[in-house]
């Protein structure tokens, strides 16, 4: 990166929300003015254009937002639902907006009004005793972390790879993951506030009983359990978000376990899924493949000077050259010294018994990467380590290629397979690792290419519609997707939930205002 | 405190006011927390480019971190505001190299 290559900002087009009239646009600008002021309704290029980029294969062009305005209280967002739906104005909530290969802060279509809440960043509450927070949306994990450390309160986060800059409210309601025991985000959410459409504050959960101070302890209130259909939809703007808090153990153990065959993937599941349904193994561990590992510490240029899929004597060479495994083992144990002895014992046992995979402890690992990034992960600690991917082979683009993964060898066999192929015919990379959930994995791909080369671009576009319709024909579908494929995965959760959705949406915002597109969902 | 509405109500009045805030508030105490807690992960890592004794012109920072550039994200007047940055890119551009930003070492086991 030079001085002299720096793009200078390009000059965006003024865009108008689809349907409405430049002077009813104006005017709506002028009411947001009225209830922001003006230092909160953004216009001109130079403030609009860090909203603009994307890490997405098509045009940011597809993604403009006509306008960024930033709320700070409920009231404002409640006023803001009122002005966009007497002049039609769609707008679209973030909340720290660092949604990268999923559409970054960028609305699904162009013309709409990014509804920014960074602004509104208060952590409400931290209760030590029952380990919950309730935070606004603008709250980053940094920011609540350092709240944490500075009032001596011992307690955890799981945070996504990117946790310095993200925010625990944004990755919830986009269903994010994380790697620490409370690493499936949403199950450990607890009691949501939401402006509607219409103005309405909705408390979910026990939110709704006057004086209630169970709010953040018992998900499920009563009557039809709502939190889940304001995630991943736009049927709301959460403004606020209860979560538990994982107590910090006494002992911390992360590991690694190498493997040195690609096939080997099978084994690992099998031999550590048991673990991870009985506990044993506590953690959302994550299997790694060697280009994950490798961008993890290097360009893949150190190796490689071609164009096109990395070759697989390329990676061989990597393989034997860093000491990286086919596939790389992240788990972690947590308790006392006396629970913690217990569970290594029978993790080691069952990995010996398998015939197979090192084991790699942090004493052994010491200072390197990955694996220092990986322990900060698994406890819910600030790193950006991951942006390493980028450097693999440069360019900026990245897509997430997500799919749910039941956790059987011969399953994780097959989906690999099957994106190694298409991604090769693409000239892409299979850069991949697997979350371990519940029941399912994550089987998260990221589909790396040059945005700056316009062919590349157009190819992992092709790609990931591919990698789509092929693992779809087989019954896989991904957890979450990028602003660019938002219909297309909708169509392969079937017509009944569209329509579902669909009539939800027409219920609760008839006229269409909050995050048209948004999976898929339109009035 | 447990969270009550009228704990909310009196929370919202209080966050109106300008406040000199702690770190934990969600505002920068000033450009080395910044440097340090964002830009410093990947320029001091390896995962981005080593940037210090460039000499790279304020003007020139402050236009990559507000439009991004190739993998470096955007980064909005929300996340870092307009005095802060200025301070990052002054900070970054006076800044003198004594030892070449060393990646972490790579793993070799
Ligand atoms: C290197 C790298 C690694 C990553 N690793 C992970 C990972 O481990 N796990 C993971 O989950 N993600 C990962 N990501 C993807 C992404 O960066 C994170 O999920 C991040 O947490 C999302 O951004 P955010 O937290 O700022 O949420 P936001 O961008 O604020 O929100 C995400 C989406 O949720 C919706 N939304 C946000 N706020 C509201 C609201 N108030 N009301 C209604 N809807 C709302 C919007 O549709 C928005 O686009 C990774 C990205 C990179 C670049």
């Amino acid at each position: 990166m030079t001085a002299q290559k720096a793009a200078p900002a390009p000059a965006a087009p003024a865009i108008l929300p689809p349907g409405v009239s430049a002077s009813d646009f104006a005017g709506a600008i002028r009411e947001f003015i009225e209830i922001l002021g003006a230092e909160n309704v953004l216009t001109d290029a130079d403030h609009l254009a860090p909203y603009t980029k994307v890490m997405v294969a098509e045009s940011e062009d597809l993604h403009r937002p006509a306008a960024v305005i930033m709320a700070r209280t409920v009231e404002q967002v409640q006023k803001i639902m009122a002005v966009c739906n007497r002049v039609r104005v769609p707008i679209w909530p973030i909340s720290t907006g660092r949604n990268f290969g999923y559409g970054s802060a960028a609305p699904q279509s162009a013309g709409q009004v990014i509804l920014d809440l960074r602004h509104m960043n208060r952590i409400i509450e931290v209760d030590p005793v029952m380990c919950t927070a309730l935070v606004e949306p603008g709250v980053t994990y940094q920011q609540l972390k350092d709240y944490l450390v500075e009032n001596n309160i011992p307690l955890w986060l799981s945070c996504p790879a990117p946790s310095a800059i993200a925010g625990p409210l944004g990755n919830t309601v986009d269903r994010g993951v994380g790697y620490t025991p409370y690493g499936e985000h949403f199950m450990m959410q607890c009691g949501m506030e939401v402006v509607l459409a219409d103005g309405q504050v909705l408390r979910t959960g026990m939110g709704g009983v006057q004086n209630t101070n169970a709010w953040q302890v018992f998900k499920w209130g009563y009557g039809p359990y709502l939190d889940g259909i304001f995630t991943q939809s736009n049927y709301g703007v959460v403004t606020k978000m209860g979560m538990w808090l994982m107590p910090q153990p006494p002992v911390y153990k992360p590991f690694s376990i190498r493997y040195e065959k690609d096939e080997d993937i099978h084994d690992i599941v099998e031999t550590l899924r048991p673990l991870r349904i009985a506990g044993v193994i506590p953690n959302a561990m994550v299997f790694a493949n060697v280009m994950w590992e490798a961008a993890a510490i290097m360009p893949r240029s150190k190796y490689y000077q071609g164009t096109g899929t990395t070759p697989d004597h390329v990676l061989e060479e990597i393989k034997a050259k860093e000491g990286i495994g086919a596939w790389n083992v992240y788990a972690a144990l947590y308790g006392t010294k006396e629970q913690v002895e217990v569970n290594w014992n029978i993790i080691t046992g069952a990995i010996k018994a398998s015939g197979k995979g090192r084991i790699i402890t942090e004493e052994e690992a010491g200072e390197t990467e990955p694996f220092k990034y990986r322990a900060k992960l698994m406890r819910g600690d600030m790193t950006l380590q991951e942006f390493g991917l980028y450097r693999w082979r440069g360019g900026g683009g990245s897509m997430w290629f997500a799919p749910v993964t039941v956790a059987k060898g011969s399953e994780t066999r097959d989906q690999t397979e099957l994106a190694k192929k298409i991604l090769g015919e693409f000239g892409l990379d299979y850069v991949a690792e697997y979350i371990v959930g519940m029941r399912d994995m994550h089987h998260i791909i990221d589909v790396l290419f040059d945005r700056s080369n316009p062919d590349e671009m157009e190819r992992a576009h092709a790609c990931f519609a591919k990698l789509l319709s092929e693992f779809g024909k087989r019954g896989y579908a991904v957890y979450r997707v990028n602003t660019a494929f938002m219909d297309q995965t909708a169509d392969l959760y079937g017509p009944v939930k569209r329509h579902v959705d669909q009539a939800l949406k027409r219920a609760l915002d008839p006229n269409g205002i909050i995050a048209p597109g948004k999976s898929g969902i339109r009035i | 405190m447990k969270f009550r509405p009228i704990a909310l109500a009196a929370l919202l009045t209080l966050g109106a006011a300008p406040a000199v805030h702690a770190s934990p508030t969600g505002v920068w105490r000033g450009s080395n927390e910044a440097w340090e807690k964002v830009c410093s992960r990947c320029h001091l890592s390896g995962v981005g480019p080593e940037l210090r004794g460039r000499q790279l012109p304020p003007e020139y920072i402050k236009q990559v971190v507000r439009h991004g550039f190739l993998a470096m994200p955007a980064f909005p007047h929300g996340a870092i505001d307009d005095a802060t940055l200025d301070g990052v890119a002054l900070y970054v551009s006076k800044s003198r190299l004594n030892a070449p930003a060393k990646p972490a070492p790579a793993k070799k086991l």
